[in-house]
């Protein structure tokens, strides 16, 4: 059993450039941040080539944390905004899903206790880059439409239109799940 | 559960995946590690400049010098040895200081080995033959473990150095001088057989830290004289300076002006 540190302690570390502290602090938060790149990225190749960035960044701007905010979401603000810099250096189109599919509504009801962590991850990995960014960062990282708008260069009114539609392809893909489920259980 | 609320939606979301976490691939450290920038930047710069420059110099300096070595190498002839070049005093009174000090040294042990056979040490064609042996033992004594061989050589040499002052008992001022010059000239082998081994063991304990004492430890194997053409002070602190330059014309000596 390796000896485990307080984020405070690494904290210190690392801003002394302690290589074998820097590598503790990786070692103790990496499984929470690439949780939080894996709700950005496409698959989990593309999380960890952010991860890696997000860590690089992390030890580079260390000097620059006050102590304003939990340790830990300074890490998560750094990841997230690796993840929307990297979309927005792809400038890859947000792939608008034709307007009917997004809005069909669902047919039946879902269970969603049914539905594990994983099962979700996998819902958000699957919407469309632009879909699944203003989702995380609305739903999840809690930011407003306004912050939205500015970081990611769109209007408020596409930051809204982008999460219901968003919120609709998901409820769309839970649906479809529960039927799968459904018919495993029975058949 | 067809009209949930948005913002419930979304809770239902946040509250599976803000806490959750996934294990990273096992190597993914060792790729973020080598990608943070080292802090102290600007000195390993230095160090290394500083490095390159000392070997150029090193080398540069060596080719410089190699071409006196090989005449001193080649020096003792008898006719050079009797009849001593006025033209070069200093350098000659140089030489016999470091010889009579190997001298001294040595003289104790070859007289032990001269005693034995002392018919060895009459004629000069026996003396040249005394050096071809020095000479072979000479290249046999590199092999610092071979400590027998060693002290063959040292006693070789020494032997015709002998003779000439036995035979030349009754011999003026001059003719001593003749005599030490004689050794002066044979000097390089000597040396070189004797100070070879002996540098061997020496060397090997004082550590190569850093670049200065890596300087040091081959411009030492270059240049035998006490002011080295190059030398650095090394600390224990894993820094080093110049003090110390002498190529002809150009002479920087720290430590001196420090006195």
């Amino acid at each position: 059993m390796t000896q485990t540190y307080t984020l405070l302690e690494l904290l210190d570390g690392c801003k002394a450039g302690n290589r074998k502290m820097q590598e503790m602090l990786y070692k103790q938060t990496a499984s929470k941040m690439l949780a939080v790149c894996m709700r950005y990225a496409k698959d989990r190749m593309e999380a960890e080539d952010s991860l890696q960035l997000g860590y690089i960044k992390i030890f580079q701007k260390i000097m620059e944390y006050r102590g304003e905010g939990s340790f830990e979401g300074w890490m998560r603000r750094i990841m997230v905004n690796t993840a929307i810099e990297s979309y927005r250096r792809n400038i890859r189109a947000m792939n608008v899903v034709p307007i009917d599919d997004a809005y069909e509504q669902p047919a039946t009801g879902f269970d969603f206790n049914r539905l594990g962590m994983q099962d979700l991850m996998k819902l958000i990995q699957n919407l469309a880059d632009g879909y699944r960014l203003v989702f995380n960062m609305y739903a999840i990282e809690g930011y407003s439409h306004k912050e939205i708008s500015e970081l990611l260069g769109i209007s408020e009114g596409a930051s809204k239109s982008q999460l219901s539609r968003a919120r609709a392809i998901l409820k769309q893909e839970i649906i479809k799940m529960e039927g799968i489920n459904y018919a495993t259980y029975t058949g | 559960m067809q009209h949930i609320p948005d913002n419930e939606f979304d809770r239902l979301f946040k509250d599976r995946l803000m806490d959750a976490e996934v294990q990273p691939s096992e190597a993914l450290w060792e790729h973020i590690a080598p990608q943070i920038v080292p802090k102290k930047k600007k000195r390993y710069a230095g160090l290394y400049w500083s490095a390159a420059a000392t070997v150029l110099i090193a080398v540069s300096a060596g080719l410089l010098f190699k071409p006196q070595e090989r005449i001193a190498l080649h020096a003792p002839t008898v006719s050079t040895a009797v009849k001593p070049s006025s033209e070069q005093p200093v350098q000659v009174e140089s030489q016999l200081d470091a010889v009579e000090e190997t001298m001294n040294g040595s003289v104790t042990a070859a007289t032990v080995k001269a005693g034995n056979d002392q018919a060895l040490a009459k004629s000069q064609s026996e003396m040249t033959g005394a050096r071809l042996m020095a000479t072979e033992n000479n290249s046999s004594a590199m092999q610092p473990n071979d400590e027998e061989s060693h002290h063959h050589s040292v006693a070789a040499v020494q032997e015709p150095a002998l003779a000439l002052i036995q035979t030349q008992p009754a011999a003026s001022n001059d003719a001593i001088v003749a005599d030490q010059n004689d050794v002066a000239a044979e000097d390089p082998i000597a040396s070189v057989a004797l100070d070879e081994p002996a540098e061997r063991t020496q060397e090997s304990r004082p550590r190569i830290r850093n670049a200065g004492d890596l300087v040091n430890f081959v411009v030492d194997k270059i240049d035998k004289r006490e002011q080295k053409f190059l030398e650095f002070r090394t600390d224990e602190d894993e820094s080093s300076s110049l003090v110390a330059i002498n190529i002809g014309p150009i002479k920087i000596n720290q430590r001196k002006n420090n006195k």
